[in-house]
């Protein structure tokens, strides 16, 4: 009877000894796995540098013609196609 | 019959022991030596910093080409970035020093801490961005503004109240683009990183949020004021001669 016991507890210590020191090796791997990548700058969607309201706009500032209006409104559109992805950027920067 | 018991005790024996050491077994043949794992520690940590800096780099030369921002505030963002910059380049240089394991994992956590001012350089400078180039285009804006009212100053026998109406609405969303850009500068410009503090992550949070909401008004402001002064100008070229550009009177 006393062996039946001693076997049943061998068992036993077996079978924990062994999940242990499998779960163990199984945590001490995962410290290994690399952390996903930070939403980078570099993976953002660029866009051109700032500058000042006359550096983008290509007309001279005494040119009041039809054709220099229009232009202008062209590079008003660009800088506003800039923005909207700047704006991007900041929503991909606050939600990651 | 207890014989019978025995042999059957001894195959239960070899069964479950077999059953225990399988795992075990599995694991040594994945396992790596100490050495082997440090190295992939450090392998991994420097990929992660690498890719860090890059980024923080972007982000510098982002902030050199503001062109709308007081040069104190690009120094104090430039300073921040330099700083997180050389925190990452001394943890490197530790790191790839470590020569034990559980000291190469806590260098490698400390990485992941640092992502708090990371994160929040990060919001910032970009939030901060698009602010920068709003008020760009305020300043485009406007000297189209002045364009079109000399042109409209010269206006004879045409009623021009409804250009002028325009111009008024069109001048109202130009001042609040300008305040609302600045007020998401000054929002998110004096944020510092909570490391953890849930009080003051719940803070900036609040303020990024606001300041969110302030873009979505500058873009909305920036659309509508792009119609009026497009509207505006398709109207004086229909006038032809009675609204002719200065140049060409």
């Amino acid at each position: 009877m006393s062996l039946k016991v001693i076997i049943f507890i061998l068992v036993i210590v077996l079978i924990i000894a062994g999940f242990s020191i499998f779960s163990l090796l199984r945590s001490s791997k995962t410290v290994l796995q690399p952390k996903p990548a930070v939403n980078s700058v570099a993976s953002s969607v660029t866009s051109n540098g700032q500058g000042n309201g006359n550096d983008k706009l290509t007309s001279s500032v005494n040119d009041t013609s039809n054709a220099a209006l229009n232009s202008d409104l062209s590079a008003i559109d660009n800088q506003m196609q800039e923005l909207g992805t700047d704006v991007k950027n900041v929503d991909q920067s606050l939600n990651q | 019959m207890s014989k019978f018991f025995g042999l059957n005790s001894a195959l239960f024996i070899i069964i479950i022991a077999a059953i225990s050491a399988a795992p075990l077994a599995f694991a040594q043949t994945t396992k790596k030596s100490p050495g082997e794992s440090l190295a992939t520690i450090i392998n991994v940590a420097d990929k992660e910093i690498s890719q860090k800096t890059d980024s923080l780099n972007s982000l510098a030369s982002q902030i050199n080409s503001f062109g709308k921002i007081s040069s104190t505030l690009k120094d104090s963002l430039s300073l921040s970035v330099q700083n997180e910059a050389n925190s990452l380049s001394d943890l490197k240089a530790k790191i790839d020093y470590d020569t034990s394991l559980p000291t190469a994992v806590a260098d490698y956590k400390s990485i992941v801490d640092s992502y708090n001012i990371y994160n929040l350089l990060l919001s910032q400078i970009r939030m901060i961005a698009a602010s920068d180039r709003a008020l760009t285009i305020v300043d485009s804006m406007n000297i189209v503004d002045g364009k079109v009212r000399s042109r409209t100053a010269s206006l004879t026998g045409i009623n021009a109240a409804p250009i002028n109406q325009m111009l008024s609405d069109f001048n109202s969303k130009i001042i609040d683009i300008s305040a609302q850009s600045n007020i998401v500068i000054k929002t998110v410009s004096g944020l510092t990183p909570d490391m953890g503090n849930a009080v003051k992550l719940a803070a900036n949070s609040a303020a990024f949020k606001s300041a969110r909401e302030n873009i979505q008004t500058v873009t909305e402001d920036l659309a509508a004021a792009r119609k009026d002064i497009g509207t505006i100008i398709k109207y004086l070229e229909e006038m032809g001669d009675a609204v002719a550009p200065i140049s060409q009177k």
